[in-house]
């Protein structure tokens, strides 16, 4: 009888203290608005990604009838939605871009303006950033450039073209966010030299904008592991902070118009952080620059000031980052997305535009705004190489 | 840690004093198995158990190594390992209380460790952290010291009383470089009440686990992918220089006892409730920012029964028992925000949800055989185990599970030879274990599912077999009023189904000790 009783206690216990875990399942019902003035035909299958920004999962869904999506059986969790649609009109292909971030801990439902992208001639082809590594195991950086393409079938005049470094690293908080709609903050403006007409760059063929425009792989001065000759540069960045601690190569020097962290030479964020794009600033830019100085306070007190730069002034913007992008720094008509070299730092990679097509051997790049579709990431440097 | 440090060598000092100051008296390897036979109460884990053994004043001091080596292993054990270890423990007296101390210490190198930068892979956590990189070595020390005391304070009542005191300290040498500070204190108080035909005994616990990870890149300018598990393949990745993680696991629990004469059964369950929090800050550490990942909460149910046959040939015991645990995961949905009213950033909580689940029911049933010889000493000792054990683990939205079902049989057998006053010991064993039943499925194809979820799953559904060999060889030299020993062990285990079939591994251990 006592063992009867103890047995029957046991098993009460054991099944009074199993416990189920409280799940719970989530929808998410998101419209697509589309920009003032513009109506599509057909408003199914657009394509919309949906981003689990925490567990670095995504998956594509498209739109009905009504430009909506539904997705159910969601875990809760920080989602980013984009979507990219292109449609022709007047024989033009007009692109739509929209991102939205979405906080999902209930059901949601939720819009997604749409954006017409804003498509520069030139367009960023290379941006190899993450440096390479010395024999002696230290980092090496002085190889870091950005090669500019004409994706177009005209010549164009690469004078007056500025890059920009974003201020925002994207790894905490876009203190810029309030006005990412409009404007960039900046913290360096650079400008190819010329009076308009002196840099002609064909259809079809690019030019380089080289930290130091050596051939970094014999020159004593380089660095015998790294994966570029920039010797046959066209541009580079060249420091006058310090005489003679930045050599001055034979490419012609870009013009310092604002650089707030000043240095020997200029330097990309090996890791990635640095978000950068062409922009064509009216022709006085210290007038520009002068009238659209913004200040920032940081946690310690101190302050700087950065230039604000309008978006219709940009051609061509590229959000590197160096994880998935948590903290946008470009707002969606410029690059809906995010790019980077997942191997990291020192390894010798770049990011590089994917070919959309050729045409009589010209080749023609891929440029929807969306630097996650547009870009291959962890590729072999290969500058002037448009055959990649 | 020079304070704990500092501590543990006054204590171990203690120890070894109190030992050598006690009567030498001949001492034999068979005492402490012999213990077991005499007193099932032992099992039990009740600290005042300890008043029920005959052994007053016994001591041993052992120096050893342990080696192992090869394939047939899970994925965060490295391919090879070399530890070397000391360990001393004393039974005394003092005044009408019993007194065990115990002090072990280990250090050894780990090679070829993939993934983890966590001190312990296989504390049932699906909250994990590993990286991609290759493989690396690991160094560990680890330090234990335990004392036990138990006294009778009536003829009705004892009191028994545990502390048990763990460190462990490790570090990868390679970048990015994890260093693990691991402290666990474990109080358990107890008593045995003696009633007319049977004992009570009771014994309640808490424990303190923390584990502070430190994660450091030498190289400049260098950032790793770091991997935060939340279990079956899924996770969240930071690029970062630096990391720093901190578990803090808080366990209480207890177990009542009925002691008879043939019979001992005993019923114990615990809880614990383990978090997870992480310092960093945009890509590199800080406890500046600190980020709650997760909480485990867990709960472990127990209940044996060894009933005991005494004959004029042996003593009989068969064993029956179950386990049952379970942990429930919730995750912690944070986001870097700055904070309203002043100019800092810090993750603020969004929402807490149940994810993971994780079930493990065992069965064991046992017997052993022992026998004495007229000296009541061991003769021989057979014994059986059979380990049915069913484990299931859940991963919710999106779905994932993996269930498997193993029985694990094995055959021991102790013979001790008397060799005047030498004593020589050998062991044999041979363990099988059959899986019966598995079931994987994932919800997508990661890195982590490749490399991590899958293998394991693999090694813990394999058969194998193991093979073990255990020689003990004691003797009283003239010059010495003490007993010396020397021990070796040799495991060799082998597996024979899956994509380890033909894949083995070793576990050599050697010893030298001296009983006192």
């Amino acid at each position: 009888m006592i063992r009867t009783i103890i047995f029957i206690s046991i098993i009460s216990i054991f099944i009074g203290c199993k416990k189920e875990p409280d799940v719970h399942i989530y929808s998410l019902q998101m419209k697509l608005k589309m920009p003032d003035g513009v109506s599509l035909a057909n408003y199914k299958n657009i394509q919309v990604n949906v981003t689990n920004l925490e567990k670095n999962y995504s998956f594509t869904t498209l739109t009905d009838d009504n430009a909506s999506i539904f997705l159910n059986g969601l875990e809760a969790g920080f989602y980013q939605a984009s979507a990219i649609h292109q449609t022709i009109r007047d024989n033009t292909t007009l692109t739509l871009n929209g991102l939205s971030s979405i906080d999902l801990m209930n059901n949601a439902v939720d819009t997604m303006t749409l954006k017409l992208g804003k498509f520069g001639k030139f367009i960023i082809r290379e941006y190899y950033y993450s440096g390479s590594t010395n024999p002696s195991g230290t980092s090496y950086k002085n190889d870091q450039y950005v090669e500019v393409y004409n994706n177009t079938n005209e010549t164009l005049y690469a004078d007056g073209l500025s890059l920009i470094e974003h201020q925002a690293d994207g790894e905490s908080d876009n203190d810029w966010e309030e006005i990412k709609k409009d404007s960039i903050v900046v913290e360096m403006i650079w400008t190819v030299p010329g009076s308009g007409n002196d840099y002609p760059i064909l259809p079809g063929n690019g030019f380089l904008m080289a930290q130091d425009a050596l051939n970094h792989k014999s020159n004593p001065d380089g660095n015998p592991n790294c994966p570029v000759d920039l010797g046959n540069a066209e541009f580079e960045f060249f420091g006058d902070l310090r005489p003679g601690k930045d050599i001055d190569f034979a490419a012609k020097n870009m013009i310092e118009n604002f650089w707030v962290y000043k240095g020997i030479d200029i330097s990309f964020h090996n890791k990635g952080k640095s978000a950068i794009a062409l922009v064509r600033l009216p022709e006085n830019k210290e007038e520009y620059i002068k009238h659209n100085l913004i200040p920032k306070i940081f946690a310690s007190g101190s302050s700087r000031y950065f230039c604000k730069i309008h978006n219709s002034l940009v051609e061509d913007a590229v959000e590197a980052s160096s994880k998935d992008a948590l903290y946008k720094r470009f707002d969606a008509s410029l690059d809906v997305g995010a790019v980077s070299v997942k191997s990291g730092s020192q390894s010798g990679l770049c990011i590089r535009r994917k070919i959309l097509k050729k045409i009589n051997g010209r080749t023609i790049y891929q440029d929807t705004n969306n630097s996650s579709v547009d870009f291959e990431h962890d590729v072999v440097p290969s500058p002037k190489n448009y055959d990649l | 840690m020079i304070y704990k440090k500092s501590y543990i060598c006054v204590l171990l000092i203690l120890i070894v004093n109190n030992a050598f100051g006690q009567d030498s008296i001949s001492h034999t390897i068979q005492h402490l198995p012999l213990l077991s036979i005499q007193n099932i109460v032992l099992k039990t884990g009740n600290p005042t158990a300890l008043i029920s053994s005959p052994i007053r004043s016994f001591g041993n001091a052992e120096a050893g190594i342990n080696h192992t080596k090869g394939n047939f292993k899970p994925v965060f054990l490295g391919k090879e390992q070399l530890d070397y270890n000391v360990e001393a423990s004393k039974y005394f007296t003092l005044d009408n209380a019993i007194i065990k101390g115990q002090f072990t210490y280990s250090k050894g190198t780990h090679k070829d460790v993939y993934y983890t930068n966590i001190d312990n892979a296989y504390r049932l956590t699906p909250y994990l952290f590993v990286d991609t990189l290759d493989q690396g070595n690991v160094t560990a020390e680890r330090y234990n010291l335990q004392i036990e005391w138990a006294t009778k304070v009536s003829n009705k009542i004892s009191f028994g009383t545990l502390i048990d005191y763990k460190v462990s300290l490790s570090a990868q040498d390679r970048d990015p470089r994890a260093e693990n500070k691991v402290g666990q204190i474990k109080i358990k108080p107890g008593a045995i009440i003696n009633l007319n035909k049977l004992k009570l005994g009771y014994d309640i616990f808490y424990q303190y686990y923390n584990e502070d990870i430190n994660i450091i890149t030498i190289n400049k300018n260098t950032t790793h992918t770091l991997y935060a598990l939340s279990g079956l393949g899924t996770f969240s990745a930071h690029e970062a220089s630096s990391f720093n993680r901190l578990y803090k696991q808080h366990k209480w629990g207890g177990s009542i006892q009925l002691i008879g004469h043939k019979n001992l059964f005993w019923l114990s369950a615990h809880k614990f409730i383990e978090t997870v929090d992480d310092g960093r800050k945009e890509g590199i550490a800080s406890w500046s920012a600190i980020k709650n990942d997760s909480e485990l909460n867990g709960y472990h149910y127990q209940v044996n029964n060894i009933y005991r046959i005494k004959t004029n040939g042996g003593t009989h015991h068969i064993g029956a028992s179950g386990k049952w645990t379970q942990t429930i995961g919730t995750e912690i949905l944070q986001k870097f925000e700055e904070h309203d009213n002043y100019n800092t950033s810090q993750w603020k909580t969004y929402n807490k949800e149940d994810k993971y689940k994780n079930e493990i029911y065992q069965i064991n049933l046992s017997y052993q055989f022992a026998q004495l010889n007229k000296q009541e000493r061991i003769k021989q000792i057979l014994s059986f185990d059979s380990k049915y054990c069913n484990h299931s683990e859940n991963y919710y939205i999106p779905n994932a599970h993996i269930n498997y079902i193993n029985l694990n049989t094995k055959v021991n057998y102790l013979k001790i030879l008397y060799l005047g006053n030498n004593e020589l010991s050998m062991e044999a064993s041979v363990t099988y274990n059959k899986n019966l039943n598995r079931d994987i499925s994932l919800a997508k194809n990661s890195v982590i599912s490749s490399k991590i979820i899958i293998p394991n799953y693999q090694f813990y559904t394999a058969n194998y077999w193991t093979s073990s060999v255990n020689l003990k060889y004691s003797a009283q030299p003239s010059f010495l009023q003490n007993t010396v020993y020397i021990k070796g062990e040799f495991s060799y285990l082998s597996a024979s189904s899956g994509v380890f079939k033909g894949k083995t591994r070793t576990i050599l251990n050697m010893g030298l000790g001296l009983m006192f």
